[in-house]
């Protein structure tokens, strides 16, 4: 016989009395990938959460309209489709994708402006095994997948240079291959949590400091029924992604008039996302074979995985390179000069290429931390009288540039190995924005730094200047790197669980 | 069990036939194309022929826009690349140029080993 086990049920916020005020230890804002690692991370520690999630368990035409705003610059995603407002947030459209940042990621790039993190990789690096296990990616394998791959297929053979084949691993639920939703997986486990209530349809519109400001007082909770109610925590987390974490710090404007920890007006600056551009080059393989890794997923020592070829650390150091990933697609036809260039290079090396197959090349590429690609506060609210967003959206043609050169040694890596041969299909800014598209991964708006002049939080994602409150997620990312942040930032909030563990000790 | 078939004068004098003529196809399909190319003429013609399709390397030639290449690669001289290819198959020379990031050109996108893009130039000039 099992023991009985006690679920007790998420809260409706709709169904709180209006003037409610409800004390607790702490509470998050956000039930996301971050808040519900948060959640679970402290479950086992006698300190009462409350856990706000503005949605849902499912979609809500009404409540993600919330997140509407204008935006203007670079074309970029609406403000309401590229992230989901309910329950497991944007882990509700991820695809699945991990890998833990790379070194070089933390550092300071003297040729990036603004890059670096205050602290090197190992300081999250104890944090990815549990990340990678809350992300259901299987065993942590990534590029020790080289060494057992040949078992089904060679890995691309490379001439000695920059690039090199790399490895990402996929979250998936259980048996099936989607990608973990968090809202989803882990709501039972948030339900089996004695000292913590999940509120749901509660949407934070205000950030109520003390009036010295130097500490936070309340939260004003308000549902789209017209409640609304007020929770009063020892300590709060910031968890609500990129975009409205920044919105409801800089809405937050009644005691610190330009918002709450913006007072270097750092809030909502350095808005990032991965540069997705499609079909940015064509690969050909004189050989044509390819082994199944590089085109989609395998499974091997029980994880998904699949390769990709990224420069190496070195290699972005000594050529001053953004980092990035590329993938190889789907098999296309090439044009006359295609076949020309094809034929002709590969008599001139002295190769058979009758049965040579060209893919189209996809890629995932970092973007140089920028403070005027920014979010801001419009005059236009929502139907919870909150201030909308716009998004000031930029991109360097440098970025590019420095990505066509990491394509371009792959395709001279290429060459010298005498296995292929590579196209540059843009070098011009009309080019790459005829092709553009993104990673809806959010980061930036809050980051982390020592100097409050420079960053929103501090190296325990503090708010600067403000004790008992924290942000988690990819807004607190400096820099960005290539690899998809919600395993990262799942890391990083373990680590801070770690540190609220001792705040309330 | 049956005996085996009888060899005739005939049947040997058809099949004979036979095989000649499917030779004669065979070599049509698998050398025509080289027996009866375009080779390129004129001053080039020694560095041109060095590949196997002169037609094909004068499209790529003609897709690398002088001057505009990162980095640019400017007229070339026959005489230049006469000098690197002394001792060496151009082969050889393309493999040699694959090996340095600088000397690889672009031809409206395509990355190719300097050596064949200063032949694919040289190409499109004389075919």
């Amino acid at each position: 016989m099992t023991k009985a086990e006690f679920l007790s049920a998420f809260i409706d916020a709709r169904t709180i009395p209006v003037g409610t005020t409800i004390d607790t230890d702490l509470a998050i804002i956000g039930g996301g990938p971050a808040g519900i690692s948060l959640a679970l991370a402290l479950a086992p520690y006698p300190i009462r959460v409350v856990l706000l999630e503005s949605g849902g368990m499912n979609f809500d035409a009404k409540t993600q309209d919330l997140y509407g705003g204008p935006q203007n610059g670079y074309p970029y995603l609406k403000l309401e489709a590229s992230r989901l407002r309910y329950l497991g947030g944007s882990s509700n459209h991820w695809g699945g994708w991990c890998r833990p940042l790379s070194e070089i990621d933390f550092e300071t790039r003297d040729w990036m402006p603004h890059s670096g993190w205050p602290f090197a990789r190992k300081e999250i690096e104890p944090y990815f095994k549990r990340a990678q296990s809350l992300c259901e990616a299987g065993p942590y394998v990534y590029d020790h997948a080289s060494k057992s791959a040949h078992a089904l297929g060679p890995e691309l053979k490379l001439g000695e240079g920059g690039v090199y084949t790399s490895w990402f691993q996929f979250s998936k639920t259980r048996d099936s291959f989607l990608p973990t939703h968090f809202g989803h997986r882990y709501a039972d486990d948030l339900k089996r949590i004695a000292h913590l209530s999940t509120y749901t349809n509660a949407n934070v519109t205000g950030l109520r400091l003390a009036p010295d400001a130097a500490k936070l007082d309340h939260l004003d909770v308000a549902t789209l029924n017209g409640n609304t109610f007020t929770i009063r925590p020892k300590v709060t987390v910031l968890a609500a992604g990129a975009m409205e974490s920044a919105r409801i710090l800089l809405a937050s404007n009644d005691v610190a008039k330009t918002g709450v920890g913006n007072s270097n007006d750092m809030v909502g600056r350095f808005f990032a996302d991965h540069a997705i551009p499609r079909d940015c080059a064509t690969m050909v393989l004189f050989d044509g074979k390819l082994a199944p890794f590089y085109q989609g997923n395998a499974t091997m020592h029980g994880a998904i995985l699949r390769a990709t070829l990224s420069p190496t650390e070195k290699y972005q150091r000594e050529n001053k390179l953004v980092a990035s990933l590329t993938t190889v697609e789907n098999e296309v036809k090439l044009d006359e000069l295609g076949q020309a260039a094809v034929a002709t290079t590969a008599s001139g090396l002295g190769i058979d290429a009758t049965n040579a197959k060209a893919f189209s090349v996809g890629c995932g590429l970092e973007l140089t931390p920028n403070p005027e690609r920014r979010l801001v506060l419009t005059d236009e609210r929502d139907a919870l009288g909150m201030q909308r967003l716009k998004l000031k959206m930029r991109v360097a043609d440098s970025d590019f540039a420095q990505y066509r050169h990491t394509l371009k040694e792959l395709g001279r890596q290429l060459l010298a190995a005498r296995t292929g041969m590579i196209r540059l299909d843009h070098k011009t800014h009309g080019e790459w924005l005829s092709v553009m598209d993104w990673g809806n991964h959010h980061m930036g708006t809050t980051r982390m730094s020592t100097d409050p002049k420079q960053g929103v939080v501090d190296t325990n994602s503090q708010v600067h200047g403000i004790g008992n409150l924290f942000v988690a997620g990819s807004s607190v990312f400096p820099t960005y790197g290539a690899s998809n942040p919600t395993m990262n930032l799942v890391a990083l909030t373990l680590r801070l669980a770690t540190h609220l563990r001792k705040v309330f000790a | 069990m049956s005996p085996p078939p009888k060899i005739t004068r005939r049947g040997m004098t058809i099949g004979g036939i036979s095989a000649i003529a499917a030779a004669i196809v065979a070599g049509g399909i698998f050398e025509g194309p080289r027996l009866f190319k375009r080779r390129a003429k004129g001053q080039y013609a020694e560095l041109v022929n060095l590949l196997n399709d002169p037609d094909q390397a004068a499209i790529v030639g003609r897709a690398i826009h002088l001057g505009e290449t990162d980095p640019p690669v400017e007229k070339l001289s026959q005489t230049d690349l006469k000098e690197r290819l002394k001792g060496k198959t151009l082969s050889a020379l393309a493999a040699e140029d694959s090996g340095y990031f600088e000397r690889m050109v672009e031809a409206e996108g395509w990355v190719i080993p300097l050596a064949l893009a200063e032949v694919c130039i040289l190409a499109a000039e004389s075919v």
